[in-house]
C-alpha cells in the first residue's frame, strides 16, 4: 500500500473513530483508534511513519485514550530515532514520561525522562535535556528526595545556558525556589533565582501557578531570614533586593 | 488417542510465557503443597499450533486438570488474556489514574482489543515497559499463574477429572433461557455471597427459607432433575475447595524469602495487584459479552440502558445470570477472597506504606464491584416469585434496580479514604 493509501485509510479509520465518540461509542472510537496505529505501524520505516504516528499520539492524548497515546508516542520517539531526528525523539520521549506522570506511574515517568535527558544530551539538545531533567526534578521532590531535586533542576539551568528555553528555564527557576526552602539554602539562592523568573522571564509563557507557587515559598524564606535578623529594615531590602516583586 | 507427551509439540513458544511459565514454576516447587505430590506435569500449550485429535483430548479454554496424567493443561490464549489485563492496568500506579476505570466504556474498549486484536494490543504493551517494569509485570503474571495451577492441584488432590479454573462466557455463547436453571444458579451465587457479608439490606426475605420468596424459588428447582442439582452443588463445593488449595498455594509461594530477594516489589504486593488486574478485567469480559447479547450496542447500552432491559422484562434477569458462572464461585469473589489472605499474611519482607495504600484500594475496589453481581443475584433468586406475583396480578409490576457506575465506586472509594 502506498503511503498516500495509508494515510488515506488512517484517516478513514480516525474519522470513524471520531464518528463513534460523538455517538457516545468510546469503546468503539478505541478499537478503531489502535487499528489507525497499526495501519501507521504498517508503513515503511521513515519519516511518513514517525508523523503518522506522532499525529495519532496527539490525537488519542487529547481524546484520553492514555494506552493508545502512550504506544504510539513511544513508536514515534523510536522512529524518530532511527532517522536521526534526535531533538524530536528527546521530546516525544518527554510526552511518554508526561503521560505515565498523568497516570501516577511515577517510575515509568522517571525512566522516560531519563532517557529524553541523556538522548538530549548526546545530541546537543539541551533545551530537551533541561526540560527532561526538571521533570525528573519534580518527581525526585514527589519521592521527598530534595538533593536529587536540586542536583537535577541545577543541571537544567546549565544545559539551559547551552540552549536557552525560557518557558523551561522559568518552570526550573520556580521549582530552585521551593527546593531551597525544603534544603534550607541561604537565602541569596532563592533571591538569584527569583530575580530571574519574575526578571528576564517575567514573560516566559507558564502557568501563572507556577509564578504565585514560587512567590510564596519566596516569601516563606524571606520572613525566616527577616525573623532573624531584626537588623534589617524588611520593607526597604526587600525592595532592594527584588524591585520587581516587592 | 493422544498422551499428555502430545502436548509438547504444541507448548507455547512465546518468550515471555515461557519466562513466567518457568517462574511460577519455580514459585510452586518452592511449596509443600506441590513437593507433596507424587508427580506434577504442566504444559502451556498454544492450541491453535495443536492437531486436531490433541485439540480433541486436551482442549481447555483456560486450565484443566488432569488426574490420571498428574497434569495441568494451560491454553496460552488464556494466559496472554490475563497479561494484557495485567499490562493495561499497569500502566497506572494507582487505581484513581487508571484510565480503564474511570467509566465502563473504558473498560470495554480494553475488553474490545482483547476481543479483535489480542497479539497486536499484547505486543504493543510489552514495547512499552522498561526492564524494571517488565520484571515486574512477569512477576505479577507468574503469581496469577500460580493461582490458577494452584487451584488445578486442588482438583488434582480432591481426584476431581478434567475440571477448569473457571466458566467464562465465551463469544457467542447463547445466554441462559431456562428459568429454573437460572433460579437454581442464582439462589447458590446469592446465599454465598450473603455468606460473607455481601447481601442487599431490606431483601432478606429472599434467604428465608419457608420464606414465599424462597417457596417460589424452591418450586421452580423442584422442576429440575434432583441429579443436576445435586451435581452443581458438589461441583460448586468441589470449586470452592479448588480454590482455597490455589490461594494455600500462592501465599506459600509468596512466602519463599529467597524467591522474592531480587524482585522489583514485594510478591504480596504483586499478587493484589494480579488478582486485581485478571479478575476485574475477566467480570468486564462477561458483562460485555451479556450486555452485547442483550443488545447490540454496549457502549450507549451501558448500565443505565442495561438496568431498563431488565426492568422492561423479567426473563433478562434469567439471561443474565450467564455472567455468574455455573459451578465457580464468582469471580471477583473469589479474588477478594485470595487478597484478603493475602493482605492478611504476614509478609516476607516490609511493604512499603504506599504500596500498601495502593493494595488495600485495590482490594476495597474489588469489593465495591460485586454490588451488580449481588444484586444480580438477589434479585435473580426473587425472579420466579415475582413472576408468579405478575401471574396473580394479571399484569406485571415494573421494579428497577439500580447498579453503581465504575466512577461512582471509585468516588466512593474515595471517601473511604478520606
Amino acid at each position: 500500500m502506498s503511503n498516500e493509501e495509508l494515510r488515506m485509510r488512517i484517516a478513514g479509520e480516525v474519522q470513524s473513530a471520531e464518528l463513534a465518540r460523538h455517538a457516545k461509542r468510546r469503546s468503539v472510537a478505541a478499537g478503531e483508534l489502535f487499528e489507525a496505529i497499526l495501519l501507521a505501524m504498517s508503513a515503511e520505516p521513515g519519516p511518513f511513519r514517525q508523523v503518522e504516528l506522532t499525529k495519532l499520539a496527539v490525537h488519542c492524548r487529547t481524546l484520553w485514550f492514555e494506552d493508545l497515546a502512550l504506544f504510539a508516542f513511544a513508536q514515534a520517539a523510536r522512529e524518530s530515532e532511527n532517522i536521526g531526528e534526535h531533538e524530536r525523539a528527546s521530546t516525544l520521549m518527554i510526552e511518554v514520561g508526561s503521560l505515565y506522570s498523568r497516570l501516577a506511574n511515577l517510575d515509568e515517568a522517571a525512566f522516560w525522562y531519563q532517557r529524553a535527558r541523556t538522548a538530549g544530551l548526546a545530541h546537543s539538545c539541551y533545551a530537551n535535556a533541561a526540560s527532561a531533567s526538571t521533570n525528573l526534578a519534580t518527581l525526585a521532590m514527589a519521592r521527598e528526595d530534595w538533593s536529587a531535586a536540586h542536583r537535577l533542576a541545577s543541571d537544567s539551568v546549565d544545559f539551559l545556558c547551552r540552549q536557552p528555553n525560557p518557558r523551561t528555564e522559568a518552570i526550573t527557576r520556580a521549582v530552585l525556589i521551593l527546593l531551597a526552602e525544603h534544603l534550607d539554602r541561604p537565602i541569596d539562592e532563592a533571591l538569584d533565582h527569583a530575580r530571574t523568573l519574575f526578571g528576564a522571564l517575567a514573560k516566559a509563557p507558564v502557568p501563572e501557578q507556577v509564578r504565585k507557587d514560587a512567590a510564596a515559598a519566596l516569601d516563606r524564606q524571606v520572613h525566616k531570614y527577616l525573623s532573624a535578623h531584626p537588623e534589617v529594615d524588611g520593607p526597604t531590602w526587600k525592595h532592594a533586593q527584588l524591585p520587581a516583586l516587592w | 488417542m493422544t498422551s499428555f507427551a502430545d502436548l509438547a509439540a504444541c507448548e507455547t513458544d512465546d518468550p515471555v510465557l515461557i519466562a513466567v511459565r518457568d517462574r511460577a514454576i519455580t514459585l510452586l516447587l518452592a511449596t509443600s503443597v506441590v513437593q507433596e505430590l507424587d508427580e506434577l506435569r504442566i504444559a502451556v500449550v498454544d492450541f491453535d499450533r495443536a492437531t486436531p485429535a490433541v485439540r480433541e483430548d486436551y482442549f481447555t479454554p483456560n486450565c484443566m486438570a488432569l488426574v490420571q496424567e498428574h497434569g495441568i493443561v494451560v491454553n496460552a490464549s488464556f494466559l496472554r488474556s490475563a497479561e494484557i489485563a495485567i499490562r493495561a492496568m499497569g500502566l497506572s500506579g494507582s487505581v484513581f489514574a487508571t484510565p480503564f476505570l474511570r467509566q465502563e466504556s473504558e473498560m470495554f474498549g480494553l475488553v474490545r482489543h482483547l476481543r479483535d486484536r489480542p497479539q497486536e494490543y499484547g505486543l504493543a504493551l510489552r514495547t512499552l515497559a522498561s526492564a524494571e517494569s517488565e520484571r515486574r509485570r512477569r512477576d505479577e503474571l507468574a503469581l496469577a499463574l500460580v493461582f490458577f495451577l494452584g487451584h488445578e492441584i486442588g482438583h488434582l488432590r480432591q481426584g476431581e477429572e478434567r475440571r477448569g479454573f473457571t466458566t467464562e462466557l465465551p463469544e457467542g455463547t447463547a445466554l441462559e433461557t431456562q428459568l429454573a436453571a437460572a433460579t437454581a444458579k442464582y439462589c447458590r451465587h446469592a446465599d454465598e455471597l450473603r455468606s460473607f457479608g455481601f447481601d442487599l439490606p431490606g431483601f432478606e426475605t429472599v434467604f428465608t427459607r419457608g420464606g414465599e420468596v424462597r417457596v417460589a424459588a424452591d418450586a421452580v428447582l423442584a422442576s429440575l432433575p434432583e441429579n443436576e442439582v445435586i451435581n452443581h452443588d458438589t461441583w460448586f463445593r468441589d470449586e470452592s475447595r479448588a480454590d482455597a488449595c490455589g490461594t494455600e498455594v500462592l501465599l506459600q509461594a509468596l512466602q519463599a524469602v529467597e524467591l522474592w530477594k531480587d524482585a522489583a516489589e514485594p510478591g504480596a504486593y504483586l499478587a493484589v495487584r494480579s488478582l486485581f488486574a485478571v479478575s476485574v478485567v475477566s467480570w468486564f469480559q462477561d458483562l460485555f459479552r451479556l450486555m452485547q447479547q442483550v443488545n447490540e450496542e454496549v457502549d450507549p447500552i451501558g448500565l443505565s440502558q442495561f438496568m431498563l432491559e431488565l426492568m422492561r422484562d423479567r426473563h433478562n434477569y434469567v439471561r443474565a445470570s450467564s455472567v455468574l458462572g455455573s459451578d465457580h464461585r464468582f469471580t471477583l469473589l473469589r479474588a477478594a477472597l485470595a487478597m484478603d489472605r493475602v493482605l492478611q499474611s504476614s509478609p516476607a519482607e516490609p511493604v512499603q506504606e504506599r504500596l500498601n495504600i495502593d493494595a488495600l484500594q485495590r482490594a476495597a475496589l474489588v469489593r465495591l464491584l460485586m454490588d451488580m453481581a449481588v444484586k444480580l443475584a438477589t434479585m435473580g433468586a426473587s425472579t420466579a416469585w415475582m413472576l408468579e406475583k405478575d401471574k396473580t396480578r394479571g399484569t406485571p409490576q415494573l421494579f428497577m434496580m439500580q447498579f453503581e457506575s465504575l466512577a461512582s465506586e471509585l468516588s466512593r472509594l474515595q471517601r473511604l479514604g478520606e
